[in-house]
């Protein structure tokens, strides 16, 4: 037990350089180097940023052209085993046997990463469908489960060995605001000596849960660092105007707009500024979604 | 709106590669599909591109293609919602005609536009290189055209409409295939029926139902006309673009746009309330496991995940209970010979479970396969799979054995089938270690082999349609090899079959070489697999470029060792075989064995007209080695110059077999020996001193049969462990040897042959005897000593002068008190022998008959029938022909390899396959056991009293009239129905065969080598003779003919042996001259008859009788040498009938009498004392009718 506690504590993935281009041209990872620690880690970027390519190849689902990925110690894109011995993934999108039950596919995926002990199988198993607040669930066929219960067995399944590699991609879609919480709270506690990514387009997760994050967008990484300095950062830069709708346009031009949101109807945009505009634009305190906006607003 | 839809269907197809490769695939398989569906077929001299072979091509493409027609249609709805894009699809505002209409009418003209390859294929087929254009009509588009439009295109759109209706609804791809499944199953079914109509209108593809239509076509209108879309043909289409109409309405009907489907069946599981807080739950730690029994744990759960996700199918149980149904239908007629079912052995059971069963285990193997490896992309859980600690291995071996686990359970539930099909029938001898031998190391194997090969095609064509293709290829184009004995078996995947198990020898010698090639190919296959394991799909990289990158790291440690054990493994059993086949024993390809037989005659044809003296005395002494396979044979023969010239040289041929050896030959004259043509083991032996005529000369030889290792191919089947069965053909034989030459036209003609000599004209009848049986010398004296294994009993013909024992072995010295033919065979086996004697009635003084069975211990069911037919026999023939000329008569068993009897003298080898296992049904069957016996009997007359000249004919006299022979002693001892039962089997045989005959059929009087002629129809037609001139006139004529003609008595009328010119002299001479034109027609024409009956009625008279009126059509035609029918006038006597209901409800025949038919047209009227029900022309089918069904008529009251 010793032991292995102290090599947990040695746990950290190094990305160096990381590229991939399809065979269709399109460029999906831009040498991208990222050093996360154990703790929750946050990539944010839009739909199409790479993020989820990022994350299937730190999943050893898919190869790099260049770079490399090393996580305590092991060579991620060489030594593919290893890692998934320490792995939990939870893709963005997947689908279940539909006839069979939560329990039984539990079961099945807990035997194939490694967990023999009929007993200490089963005990597992119940408490992470309690977790995930499946257990009433847990007899009925997959093919019967709504979004949310599907993506909260997902959850399961990626708990399923203690990881000490935690993926996951996009795994609040599609979970109610309670649901939402439950999760975050789970990946809270879980944090504490696992590197847990959690890749997303939405910022309050990352605000809620992270202690690091980076912003990648077509491929690259725009910004790494952790959300709470990222946001003093920009702070006494961003002021807030409320405007007409035909104004955008004019505004885009003279100001560095970096968001635009309604409010009861009427746009409200950000802007970025070092020296106060004037013109009615009232100062806000920054957000971390103003670092984001800023940041894709830029590249 | 629909209309669009249509087209972007057919777009969206036109840009998919698969359109484009089932296209390919329909084509080329028609390129070859005449060879594939005709091979061993013969179509007689109907020519390959005739309308109605293509037309038959077509439709039975159409079918074996299903499986296309259903990855279409199946698909075109299901898209929508394995893409997940039906919730798109259907809020968009389309209607539902509009949709689905598009939807299928696009998707059906892709169909057609796939199936239109056939048209091409077939077309271009006809020029490939190994056609023969002699073989083949002009081109004539509209041949190919009409059966495309009418038989093809039907066959889609009924398939094709339940297919889409099927995938609409089940959405389940799997649910579509099983269809196809169902629709084999109904044409093996429609097989079945009796009733001809009804066959023909179930048959979903129509290959048979035109057959049925153009049945009695003769050949010119078989060459020349379209299949007409009437009658049968026409309500078969009609029927099935009905049930295909029908399905559409249904679906139609069914088909709702609501995403969300009712199911029917749904299990309800309620949400439990759960009284734990989410946040006291602590995550316990298990512990987990990376050492080999962790693996060990991983690849059972996975195997058994796999096989109940198989189990659990409902298409899986579909395809099973299909099976069973073929299966429960087909093993009915087990084994069957003459309408007599074999008993239900088990090795019979298995070999007709694994013919019934081999199809859906296929459909399985190539289904699951699939399924298995797309499993989990199938669903999208791939990602979630591919990321967990198993390695590769792992996941395709649980795949694997999880599969292999179905195969065991449906193997299990076969053997528990044939067990229960076998108590029904009341048999009890079960050997299961039979079943379990042949299931696993037969099919098992196969399936085993194929499921490897099937793995690793999916894996590396990773696209599911494309795997799918790509493995009915490699089956097909395996298959093909096999059929066509292309190459060497090293080279040809999955091995040997396991050969023939007979109860007399077991698996016999086959089961070394056939577990040898099976480690070989496991060898090859395990390797294979763990390639397969390195490029399987792991993770997103798909790309065949990507995944060679990436295979250098998945070759793990236990992976690269597993793959070069089974290398080395399989390179070790490759050299084992090779050894065995190649170098202990000499393989020759099937090219490479017909040129050398083809150079054989082209090298000693010449000297086939050389004067040879002829073999008189023969003395052998040989040794029998059944443990080792292996004999000796030494002896001598001494030679005769019989004719009028001197003779210089004496030609010996060895055998052809190779494991033959003649170690030496020597005359006591001295020689030189010429070995010019050792190649072809011809020797010839120039004398010292010419043998003049009538001097003798003695020749010394010895001969060996060496066995060592095994053969690749046609492993020797006569010299076996137990059931040894040597005939003189194996032993040296004087002069050339025609046997040798090349029989097949097409091989023929490929090296340049020409087309064999027929038999020589009646007229030119020489001094030479039957030449069928390797017999062209005079009556021999015969000695044999023979030796044998101690535990075996060993025959030869004549008296048993000695049995003895020697260094533990037996012995045996049999001496042939007359002589007789050249023609003698050795056995040796494990023997039970039952005796008995027989007296003779005619002449009291002779010594009784020693009659002997020899059999196999366990195959005493039917020896009393053979006793009693001997019996029998040998009274009937010597009563009304001749004395019997031999002291014993013994019938020998030997292994089912070879499936005849044949009477030598005095002696019977008899097939384990056809008498033995026989289970007669004496309500039901004819006595077969009792038939063949009979008629080999007859053979001591017809054949070793005659002898006849090698001409045309010569066949009548031996075989037909041993068919006439015993069929006249079946009705001596059994019911007129029997009799009649009998001859319509041979009837119907005689009209269906006559019509595939590769040469011309001749005149009964000129009969050559047409089985379908001398055996079929001689009884038949002698039947017919019989009743016209009675069975006493013809066994005077007979019996005339014995008393001059006979090889017996050293006298035969004329210097040379009979022809049919003599035999038929005899009946002409018994026959009265109004019928004098029967023996013309039956034997001298090839007459053929339609009669048919078209009007009945009946009255009652006053005086209480009843006056039948029917009117009978009767035409009758004569077939000319090229096969050429002619109308002829009729002026023959033909037989009326009038049936009753007896009293016990049955049809009885109260009046038959030939009645003189002068005019093709006529009615007749018919006075009958009881009331009758039915009547007709020609009732019992004496006469060779074109169509039977149309004789009798149901009569209607006035």
């Amino acid at each position: 037990m010793f032991v292995s506690n102290k090599y947990r504590s040695m746990n950290k993935l190094v990305i160096s350089n990381l590229s991939k281009t399809y065979s269709n041209g399109v460029k999906a990872l831009n040498s991208i180097s990222l050093n996360i620690s154990e703790g929750m880690f946050g990539l944010l970027g839009p739909n199409g940023a790479g993020k989820s390519t990022l994350m299937r190849t730190i999943a050893t689902l898919q190869e790099a052209d260049e770079g490399s990925i090393s996580f305590a110690g092991i060579d991620v894109l060489k030594d593919k085993d290893s890692v998934r011995k320490v792995l939990g993934y939870l893709p963005q999108e997947f689908g279940l046997y539909p006839k069979i039950t939560a329990e039984t596919l539990l079961n099945h995926l807990a035997v194939l990463k490694g967990i023999t002990n009929k007993t200490e199988r089963s005990e597992l198993i119940k408490a992470l469908l309690h977790k995930t607040n499946l257990y009433g669930d847990r007899k009925k066929n997959l093919g019967t489960y709504s979004g949310g219960m599907k993506q909260r067995f997902g959850i399961a399944q990626a708990l399923l060995s203690d990881p000490r590699l935690l993926i996951v991609d996009e795994p609040t879609a599609g979970l109610d605001p309670n649901e939402r919480n439950r999760f975050h709270n789970l990946l809270c506690e879980l944090s504490e000596n696992t590197v847990v990514i959690l890749s997303t387009h939405i910022v309050d997760d990352v605000k809620e849960l992270c202690a690091d994050m980076a912003i990648i967008n077509k491929g690259s990484v725009l910004l790494q660092g952790e959300p709470k300095k990222l946001i003093d950062e920009l702070g006494g830069k961003i002021y807030k105007k409320s405007i007409e709708r035909n104004e955008i346009e004019d505004y885009r031009a003279n100001f560095e707009v970096i968001s635009d949101r309604l409010l009861l109807g009427k746009p409200v945009i950000h802007i970025y500024a070092e020296i106060p505009p004037g013109n009615e634009f009232e100062l806000v305190s920054a957000e971390l979604e103003d670092v984001y906006f800023s940041k894709i607003h830029s590249s | 709106m629909w209309f669009e839809i249509l087209k972007f269907e057919i777009q969206y197809r036109a840009k998919r590669l698969e359109t484009y490769l089932f296209f390919a695939v329909l084509f080329f398989f028609s390129i070859i599909s005449f060879n594939f569906i005709f091979e061993g077929h013969n179509l007689g001299l109907v020519k390959e591109n005739a309308p109605v072979v293509i037309a038959r091509i077509m439709a039975i493409t159409s079918g074996i293609f299903m499986i296309i027609t259903s990855m279409v249609m199946g698909v075109p709805i299901l898209r929508d919602f394995e893409h997940g894009m039906e919730s798109l699809m259907f809020v968009n505002p389309i209607k539902k005609r509009d949709y689905l209409v598009g939807r299928f009418l696009g998707s059906f003209i892709v169909l057609v536009f796939i199936f239109s390859g056939l048209t091409f294929g077939i077309a271009l087929g006809g020029y490939m290189p190994w056609r023969d254009a002699d073989n083949l009509l002009p081109f004539k588009l509209w041949s190919y055209l009409h059966p495309f439009i009418y038989i093809v295109i039907p066959t889609l759109f009924f398939s094709g409409s339940i297919f889409f209706v099927s995938g609409t609804l089940s959405r389940n791809l799997i649910v579509v295939y099983t269809q196809g499944v169902v629709f084999f199953v109904v044409f093996i079914l429609s097989s079945h029926i009796d009733n001809q109509l009804l066959a023909s209108l179930l048959e979903p593809f129509s290959f048979r139902t035109i057959g049925y239509i153009t049945e009695a076509w003769s050949l010119a209108e078989r060459n020349s006309l379209l299949v007409p879309m009437k009658g049968y043909l026409l309500y078969n289409r009609v029927f099935w673009i009905a049930i295909g109409v029908v399905a559409l309405v249904i679906g139609y009907i069914a088909f709702s746009f609501n995403v969300l489907r009712k199911s029917i069946i749904q299990k309800r599981v309620e949400s439990q309330e759960v009284g734990v807080s989410i946040n006291e739950i602590v995550i316990p730690k298990a512990k987990i496991n990376e050492d080999v029994l962790t693996s060990i744990i991983q690849l059972k759960t996975h195997a058994l995940f796999y096989f109940n996700s198989i189990f659990k199918e409902v298409s899986f149980w579909s395809i099973l209970i299909c099976g069973v149904v073929i299966i429960v239908i087909n093993s009915i007629n087990l084994g069957t010979i003459f309408g007599a079912d074999s008993l239900p052995k088990t090795y019979l059971m298995v070999e007709e479970l694994i013919e019934s069963a081999i199809f859906f285990f296929l459909i399985i193997l190539v289904f699951y396969s699939g399924e298995l490896i797309w499993k989990e992309r199938g669903i999208k859980l791939n990602l979630i799979y591919d990321a967990l600690p198993v390695s590769d291995f792992i996941n395709l071996a649980g795949k694997f054995i999880g599969l292999l686990l179905i195969y065991t359970v449906l193997l299990i539930s076969l053997v528990i089938s044939g067990v229960l099909f076998q108590i029904s029938k009341g048999f009890y001898d079960f050997q299961l270690s039979v079943y379990f031998t042949s299931f696993f190391t037969e099919i098992f194997p196969f399936l085993v082999f194929y499921t490897f090969a099937s793995f690793f095609i999916h894996v590396i064509s990773n696209s599911k349609f494309i795997g799918y293709i790509l493995v009915l290829v490699f089956f097909l184009s395996t298959m093909a090899m096999d059929v066509l004995a292309f190459g060497h078996r090293l080279f040809r995947f999955g091995g040997t079959p396991i050969g023939k198990y007979s109860e007399m020898n077991g698996y016999g010698h086959f089961l070394l070489p056939h577990i040898s090639f099976l480690i070989y190919w496991l060898a090859f296959c395990i390797a294979l697999f763990g390639v397969t394991a390195v490029f399987s799909i792991r993770g997103t990289e798909t790309g065949i470029v990507n995944r060679w990158k990436l295979s250098r790291q998945r070759w793990t440690k236990p992976l690269v060792s597993m793959v070069i054990a089974s290398l080395v493994g399989f390179v070790l059993m490759g050299s084992f075989i090779f050894y065995n086949t190649n170098i202990l024993n000499s393989y020759w390809s099937r090219s490479e064995k017909l040129e050398h037989r083809a150079n054989y005659e082209k090298t000693l044809k010449k000297f086939e007209k050389n004067l040879q003296p002829n073999l008189v005395d023969v003395y052998l002494e040989v040794e029998l080695y059944p443990e080792d396979r292996n004999f000796t044979v030494e002896g001598y023969y001494i030679l005769t110059n019989d004719h009028k010239e001197s003779i210089k040289s004496i030609s010996i041929q060895k055998w052809g077999n190779k494991q033959i050896e003649l170690e030496y030959v020597s005359f006591e004259e001295g020689t030189s020996i010429d070995s010019t043509y050792a190649d072809f083991d011809y020797y010839v032996y120039d004398l010292k001193e010419p043998l003049e005529k009538g001097d003798s000369i003695k020749m010394d030889f010895k001969q060996n049969f060496i066995t060592n290792g095994f053969v690749a191919n046609n492993s020797d089947i006569r010299i076996v462990h137990n059931g040894i069965f040597l005939d003189n053909q194996q032993l040296p034989k004087i002069g050339y040897n025609d046997k040798f030459e090349l029989d097949d036209v097409a091989d023929r003609k490929k090296f340049g042959l020409g087309i064999q000599k027929g038999r020589s004209k009646r007229s030119e009848a020489q001094n030479s005897t039957f030449i069928e049986y390797g017999v062209d010398d005079n009556e021999i004296n015969l000695e044999i000593i023979v030796g044998t294994a101690s535990t075996q009993r060993a025959l030869a013909p004549g008296n048993l002068l000695k049995e003895w024992k020697e260094e533990d072995r037996n012995y045996f010295h049999f001496k042939m008190a007359e002589p007789m033919m050249n023609l003698y065979s050795i056995n040796s086996a494990k023997y039970e022998v039952i005796k008995d004697q027989w007296e003779s009635q005619s002449i009291e003084t002779r010594t009784p008959v020693e009659l002997e069975v020899l059999y196999h211990k366990g195959h005493e069911t039917n020896i009393d029938r053979m006793m009693s037919a001997m019996k029998s026999s040998l009274d009937y023939y010597d009563r009304e022909f001749s004395p019997y000329q031999y002291d014993q008569l013994r019938i020998v068993e030997f292994p089912r390899y070879i499936e005849f009897a044949q009477s030598f003298p005095n002696m019977i080898p008899f097939s384990e396959a056809i008498g033995f296992i026989l289970d007669i049904d004496d309500k039901e069957d004819v006595d077969v056991v009792f038939f063949v016996t009979a008629h080999e009997v007859a053979h001591q007359w017809w054949g070793h009293q005659v002898t006849v000249s090698n001409t045309q004919g010569s066949l009548m006299i031996i075989e037909s009239l041993a068919q006439y022979s015993a069929l006249m002693v079946l009705k001596s001892k059994f019911s007129e129905e029997k009799v009649t039962q009998f001859l319509e089997q041979e009837r119907k045989t005689y009209m269906r065969e006559r019509v595939s005959d590769q040469h011309h059929e001749l005149p009964m009087a000129l009969v050559e080598g047409q089985d379908y002629i001398y055996y079929r129809k001689g009884i038949v037609n002698f039947y017919a003779l019989q009743d016209y001139i009675t069975e006493d006139s013809v066994n005077l004529a007979l019996s005339r003919f014995i008393e001059d003609w006979n090889v017996v008595d050293g006298q035969l009328k004329e210097e040379r042996y009979p022809t049919t010119l003599d035999l038929l002299s005899y009946f002409r001479d018994v026959t009265p001259d109004s019928l004098q034109y029967v023996i013309t027609d039956l034997f001298e024409n090839i007459t053929l008859y339609d009669l048919s009956t078209n009007k009945g009625s009946v009255k009652e008279l006053a005086n209480g009788k009843f006056s039948v009126k029917i009117d009978i059509v009767a035409n009758k035609y004569i077939v000319d040498s090229l096969g050429l029918e002619s109308s002829v006038k009729i002026n023959d006597w033909i037989d009326i009938g009038v049936y009753s209901l007896s009293p016990v409800g049955e049809n009885e025949l109260i009046y038959i009498e030939k009645h003189k038919i002068s005019e093709a047209r006529k009615e007749i009227e018919i006075i009958v004392d009881r009331k009758p029900t039915s009547s007709g022309i020609d009732p019992l089918n004496k006469l060779m009718d074109k169509k039977v069904e149309d004789n009798i008529i149901e009569l209607t009251w006035e």
